[in-house]
């Protein structure tokens, strides 16, 4: 096979969606972020959304979401997603409204706007990337972080009597009557991404028509933050972020 | 013209809603009207007092020193703002439990017995219809029956406009006192 | 809905200028001085009617962050609170401000610092004239004497966020949203189509409709030499409203010999001072700074010309006395003032104040 073959269109296995921006990313190598930005650009353009989708994003390393993916996208002060989400789905109801929230935004500095746009059951999309720690300020604790986990502000393991523990904040979104579907996913494997694409497919759904506030987590990883190689982090993720956060559906009516 | 009203009681006797019906009355006889509450420390231990202002002009100040027309339903409203009216101005006071009458020679002083009447009215919730009366037969403003009709029916949510005829019979009684 | 005179409070007068007006959106949490806006919008359910949003936030946070939102994508969006809400609220303004858009922000204020008291004040002239949240920002600030204004500047402030899309002030004391005054309700105007919308506002992000370029609504750039153009172009915006839009009111300045200075109903109380006083042979004028931000400086120097001296009226410890004072350079004596705990000064107090610390001084 020469190069001629290899670009003919019937032997075409993959390429970049068409609502990825062709820009240069700046997530470290290894982070799910790029993974999770490329799912959405695909279910938005698959779900024929491009004139209707509107995000939000966040304060964290996901600040410049805008940037990777082509639709159009309105840039949150940290934690206040959920409410913007509200105001801009209410107003042109046709729309739809998802936001993009890091472990310190979903979980620490916008809970109430998170809690309270899920139980107001906002029809929007809520997609919450949780890597127990803050990468882009340099590695400091997250309400999610694991007990004994080493961050720059648990240097000695997080402990429970200085610390508190791990927020089990999707455990508590489930609880709402507001939200209809809740589900936690992960996309450290090929098996893994195609699932968590049709959670998107199907919270996107939701949101469309009318359904309530869908909010899917990805467990993800920080190799940075973390201190690993991305090899080791997804392992570590495995066999430590899993047995806390474990994965599938918590709630889909 | 401008003529410059402070309505003082206890809370509970109407005072806020009499001032409103005043003001609205005031309005729908083409005045500029302003209804001021008690906003201050003084609305503190049960008293209330509303400041109305009608006049054909543009009013300045809704907060004032001076009334024309003071209207006193206790004793402690009585004593604070019966030294606030103008000279030649009115003081209506409500004789009920009033044991130091004002003494003031400079003004107008009208006592009534507006308590009184509403018994024989026999419906208390009229009593501050009764005072209105009183206080419309002493302004300088004539505000006709059919406007203050109208400020009733504007100031009265829809389920109590069944309540205007005894309301209407409260404010004839209360001008007949003065 | 028809012109229609009416009989209301300043904080109902808002809810039905809104409406009246086309405004797309209203988001507010509850705190006195002012919840009639949110209570009376809640009665007149426009969403039945005009198709308005009103919507009873989870926080003052939440709320600005909804009218951000909001206004994010074009509409004509906005809240209310008191001194306290307001607080919380400089986070949002600030980023509102830093993504120029357009939003209408009430604040009835009432007395601090903290929790402080729910009687009228004027003490947040600071906050909301000189900044309140952080960055080189500017809000337009309306400072209403009347509820006939509460009404007209609902209108005017709109027109002006979008004008200039930015942020802009009613910044009213609680006596204008607790009386009771004649008002002239506007006409209702139709809310703007969403065409209307993507047409006047092509910034706004609504949806990629016909695969535009997309949008971004942003206050964020790291790149500095680009923040600065940014921060220059607010800044040249800014110029452009001190321009343009400085408001104020002159009573009787003309012939006087002394000058009152002072905002909202405190300038009305003033006026009735100046009645006062001229009885005493006292003849004083009244300038009324209607934009506290843009400041009438010039206005001001020029009415101080030829006076004796100028009184501050303000319910504060004297906070637009800074502005008065630079408007004047010194060529005049400039004195405060005011009462602190939320109680009123009468005509005849401020009468008192004049001749004590001006007259015959």
């Amino acid at each position: 096979m020469n190069i001629e073959d290899i670009i003919k269109e019937e032997n075409k296995v993959y390429s970049k969606p068409e609502l990825m921006q062709p820009v240069h990313m700046h997530y470290c190598p290894g982070c799910s972020h790029g993974v999770v930005h490329k799912l959405i650009a695909e279910v938005i353009a698959e779900m024929g959304l491009t004139e209707k989708a509107v995000g939000v994003s966040p304060v964290g390393c996901a600040v410049f979401a805008y940037n990777y993916i082509d639709v159009d996208w309105i840039e949150a002060a940290h934690g206040r997603a959920p409410a913007i989400a509200t105001a801009a789905s209410r107003l042109w109801p046709d729309n739809v409204l998802f936001t993009y929230q890091g472990d310190g935004d979903m979980s620490a500095i916008g809970t109430a706007e998170s809690i309270h746009a899920a139980n107001r059951g906002e029809n929007i999309v809520m997609v919450f990337v949780n890597n127990a720690i803050y990468g882009m300020t340099g590695g400091q604790m997250a309400p999610t972080t694991l007990l004994g986990q080493k961050t720059a502000t648990t240097p000695y393991g997080r402990r429970v009597d200085l610390n508190g523990y791990p927020l089990e904040i999707t455990e508590l979104m489930a609880k709402l009557d507001g939200t209809c579907y809740v589900t936690r996913q992960s996309v450290h494997k090929p098996a893994n991404v195609r699932k968590a694409k049709a959670a998107l497919k199907k919270a996107f759904e939701n949101a469309i028509n009318k359904r309530g506030t869908s909010v899917v987590e990805f467990v993800s990883t920080c190799n940075s933050g973390w201190k690993m190689s991305p090899e080791k982090a997804n392992i570590w993720m495995e066999e430590n972020m899993f047995p806390k956060y474990p994965l599938g559906d918590l709630k889909n009516v | 013209m401008k003529e410059e009203i402070i309505i003082a009681g206890f809370g509970g006797q109407g005072v806020l809603s009499m001032g409103k019906i005043l003001a609205y009355s005031g309005l729908m006889d083409d005045k500029e009207v302003t209804w001021m509450p008690a906003y201050g420390p003084e609305q503190r231990g049960g008293t209330a007092n509303v400041t109305v202002i009608l006049s054909d002009e543009k009013i300045s100040s809704p907060v004032l020193d001076q009334y024309d027309i003071v209207v006193a339903l206790n004793q402690q409203s009585l004593d604070k703002f019966g030294p606030k009216v103008k000279k030649g101005g009115t003081l209506l006071y409500d004789t009920n439990g009033i044991h130091n009458h004002p003494k003031r020679d400079d003004i107008r002083i009208c006592p009534v017995d507006a308590m009184g009447a509403t018994l024989e009215i026999g419906n208390s919730k009229a009593y501050n219809m009764v005072v209105m009366g009183a206080l419309l037969q002493t302004m300088r403003y004539k505000l006709p029956m059919e406007n203050v009709v109208k400020g009733l029916k504007k100031s009265l949510p829809e389920r109590h406009h069944h309540l205007i005829p005894l309301n209407e019979q409260a404010i004839r009684k209360g001008e007949s006192l003065i | 809905m028809t012109e229609e005179v009416r009989l209301m409070k300043g904080n109902e007068a808002i809810a039905h200028a809104a409406i009246r007006y086309g405004c797309d959106g209203y988001f507010g949490y509850p705190i006195t001085p002012q919840s009639e806006v949110l209570e009376t919008l809640e009665e007149e359910m426009p969403w039945e009617t005009t198709g308005m949003t009103v919507l009873q936030a989870e926080s003052e946070l939440a709320a600005i962050n909804m009218v951000y939102g909001g206004a994010a994508t074009g509409k004509a969006v906005m809240t209310s609170s008191s001194s306290p809400g307001i607080s919380l609220m400089c986070e949002g303004i600030s980023y509102i401000a830093g993504a120029s858009l357009p939003a209408l922000i009430l604040n009835v204020m009432r007395g601090g610092p903290g929790l402080g008291t729910i009687q009228p004040s004027q003490a947040d002239y600071f906050q909301c004239c000189k900044g309140g949240g952080h960055g080189d920002y500017r809000m337009i600030v309306l400072a209403p004497g009347s509820v006939q204004e509460m009404v007209d500047f609902v209108g005017l402030g709109f027109d002006l966020a979008f004008k200039y899309t930015n942020p802009v002030m009613i910044l009213a004391d609680g006596i204008v949203g607790q009386m009771m005054e004649k008002v002239v309700l506007p006409e209702q105007r139709p809310r703007r189509t969403e065409e209307e919308i993507r047409l006047q506002c092509p910034w706004a992000c609504n949806g990629r409709k016909g695969l535009r370029k997309h949008n971004v609504v942003t206050s964020l750039e790291l790149e500095p030499s680009v923040m600065e153009e940014v921060n220059n172009r607010l800044q040249a915006r800014y110029r452009e409203i001190e321009e343009n839009e400085i408001r104020y009111e002159e009573i009787g300045t003309d012939d006087a010999d002394y000058l009152i200075v002072a905002f909202g109903t405190i300038a009305r109380i003033s006026d009735k001072a100046r009645e006062l006083a001229a009885e005493q042979g006292i003849k004083v004028g009244i300038l009324r700074p209607i934009t506290l931000w843009p400041f009438p400086y010039e206005a001001i120097e020029k009415a101080a010309k030829g006076k004796k001296g100028i009184l501050v009226v303000e319910l504060n410890a004297g906070q637009m006395i800074e502005d008065v004072r630079l408007a004047v350079h010194d060529s005049l004596p400039v004195e405060h003032f005011g009462r602190l705990g939320g109680i009123i000064p009468s005509p005849d107090e401020v009468v008192r104040a004049l001749k004590e610390k001006i007259v015959n001084k």
